[in-house]
């Protein structure tokens, strides 16, 4: 057990020895040497230069003593200052790494909303492309509109035209209408040249005017041809009586059996046909 | 080894906590990887093989969906739902599923999960959509309109919708209130889309609420599903199987030995490779942030994982 504290013992002093010397060349021997040549010099019985000498020198060696002190000093001064130097910097390296940390993380975020506008924007353009393919509603507005014009003028036009149609088929009808009267009339009229010369009495059935009483006709009563219509017969023979003159015309029926036939007016003779049309319109 | 080199990965899916993935293959058998160990500093050979395999089912798993607390797995006629809790503390030696769907769906090729009314929508063999709830496990209704069977489905949360898209090439929507057929999309009618060369299958579909993509035999397009018009067709050569949209972008695999990325206008960003020849599944942890990774499995025993989505980070083997 000695043996081993012995040891332990010897290797503790030899550490401590060592890191206590490990400043420079000699400077624990330095001290020992000042040391022993101050006791020496205590006790020397040498002359006075001697220890004059001897005395500088040992204040020499003082002086070395402390210069080093001095120096090992400053080295602890230094590193001190440098300890502090290093922390700070230490903590600034700190400070950054975590600023960094947020950088980072925000970046991420920041690639993640913009991925997700990426896709948007791609979603959109996809569907872009869709509806591009699709006309133009502008376009096909105005087409629309065009087409619309056009089909209310063909219908116009068609309006027209078929307006035309109606008037031109009425006027035709009309003319070939009276053409046929005309011609009717001119048949009849070959029966009934011969019987023009006798004379009747008018038995006026009917008058057009705003009564619509019946009327015998007077002598001098004036008649206004539109206004007369002959139906029916009385069976008189009447004489022609020739025009008295006098404003406006005078109308004399003219009857014969068994069918009164028309009217001698001033402007000619209007046979039943005639007259009764008059009637009708 | 053989055994190995015939194995085909249909289906992955991620736990709830996001530090698992199920995987799925051909043989009938799901494999847990732990993605914690993959991705951790101190991954290694082992850390890439699965800490679990258990044989599922007898047929191959075509699909696999997460949902809280529970992994669904559909084999060849029936669904099965284990405890992720208890898959992850790996209690093996005849696991027993906790549950089994009561009926018989010939080949269910996908399956999808209805947050809104916690229903669960099974497209199989037998042209059916058939939507089940989940708390009891009784089907509720059956949606019929399909003439052949259902590759995919998807649902649109906004507006309580299933679509689903089938070997007769047309892309339904269903409302799940009424289990009508609201719309019906022939998409390889469309000439823009239209492939007659590969056929007129819909293999792939997914919904954003407002836009669908649909491919497979017809080419891979983004629909607005407001107009029900094409608005973009993505010029990729194969057939694509998945496809999914991730932030901006559009992510889809199918017949080429790569995962395109393509930006909604249409055109495709990047293709990066990976090594199984032909993909059949694409799947993006989303529920972990540390372990957010992209995963593709395919006609081969590796599953590649993406740490970054621009290369691939390394493989877990089955």
């Amino acid at each position: 057990m000695r043996v081993d504290m012995g040891a332990v013992t010897d290797d503790e002093v030899i550490r401590k020895r060592l890191l206590i010397d490990g400043d420079g060349a000699g400077d624990d021997r330095r001290i020992n040497v000042l040391l022993k040549s101050f006791t020496k010099w205590c006790n020397s019985p040498a002359t006075p230069e001697e220890g004059f000498t001897q005395h500088q020198r040992m204040h020499g060696t003082l002086a070395q003593c402390e210069f080093s002190m001095l120096k090992t000093l400053m080295v602890y001064d230094m590193n001190i200052r440098e300890m502090e130097n290093y922390e700070k910097i230490y903590s600034n390296i700190e400070e950054n790494i975590t600023s960094a940390h947020e950088k980072i993380s925000e970046c991420k975020k920041e690639i993640q909303r913009a991925k997700r506008i990426r896709k948007n924007r791609q979603e959109y353009d996809a569907l872009a492309k869709v509806i591009q393919q699709h006309p133009d509603r502008h376009e096909t507005l105005k087409q629309l509109e065009a087409l619309d014009k056009e089909l209310q003028q063909l219908s116009d036009i068609k309006e027209n035209v078929d307006a035309k149609l109606e008037l031109r088929k009425k006027q035709f009808h009309v003319l070939l209408s009276t053409i046929q009267e005309l011609q009717q009339t001119l048949d009849s009229r070959d029966e009934q040249l011969h019987l023009v010369g006798v004379c009747g009495h008018l038995d006026v059935r009917q008058s057009l005017g705003p009564g619509g009483r019946t009327h015998q006709p007077q002598e001098g009563e004036h008649y206004r041809h539109n206004e007369v219509l002959v139906r029916g017969f009385k069976g008189h023979l009447v004489q022609p009586d020739t025009h008295r003159g006098g404003p406006g015309g005078r109308g004399q029926a003219v009857s014969t059996p068994p069918y009164v036939i028309g009217i001698q007016t001033q402007s000619g003779y209007l046979d039943m046909d005639y007259l009764y049309r008059l009637k009708v319109q | 080894i053989e055994r190995l080199l015939h194995m085909s990965v249909f289906s992955q899916s991620f736990s709830p906590c996001g530090k698992f993935l199920a995987a799925g293959n051909n043989y009938g058998e799901i494999a847990l990887f732990s993605l914690s160990a993959a991705l951790g500093p101190d991954a290694n050979e082992l850390s890439q093989k699965p800490i679990l395999t258990f044989t599922a089912h007898e047929g191959p798993v075509f699909s696999l969906l997460s949902t809280d607390s529970h992994l669904l797995s559909a084999g060849n006629g029936e669904i099965s739902a284990w405890s992720w809790a208890e898959l992850i503390k790996k209690c093996l030696c005849a696991l027993p599923p906790s549950l089994r769907s009561s009926l018989e769906i010939p080949e269910i090729n996908a399956m999808a999960l209805n947050p809104a009314d916690n229903s669960l929508a099974v497209g199989g063999g037998d042209n059916n959509v058939h939507i089940m709830d989940l708390e009891n496990g009784a089907f509720k209704s059956v949606l019929q309109g399909h003439t052949d069977y259902i590759h995919c489905l998807s649902v649109r949360e906004r507006a309580s919708e299933v679509l689903s898209g089938g070997e007769d090439g047309a892309v339904r929507i269903w409302d799940t209130r009424t289990s009508q057929c609201v719309h019906c999309v022939e998409v390889y009618k469309y000439e823009t889309c239209a492939r007659p060369q590969h056929g007129k299958w819909i293999s792939c579909l997914t919904t954003d609420s407002d836009w669908m993509l649909c491919g497979g035999g017809p080419s891979l397009s983004l629909w607005h599903l407001r107009s029900m018009s094409p608005t973009s067709v993505f010029p990729l050569s194969g057939c694509q199987r998945q496809a999914t949209f991730y932030q901006d972008m559009i992510l889809t695999v199918g017949e080429g030995q790569c995962v395109s990325h393509c930006l909604m206008g249409g055109e495709v960003k990047a293709q990066i490779p990976c090594t199984p020849h032909s993909i059949n599944t694409l799947a993006i942890n989303t529920n972990s942030t540390e372990h957010r990774v992209l995963t593709v499995g395919g006609s081969s025993d590796h599953i590649d994982v993406f740490t970054n989505l621009s290369y691939k980070a390394f493989s877990l083997r089955f």
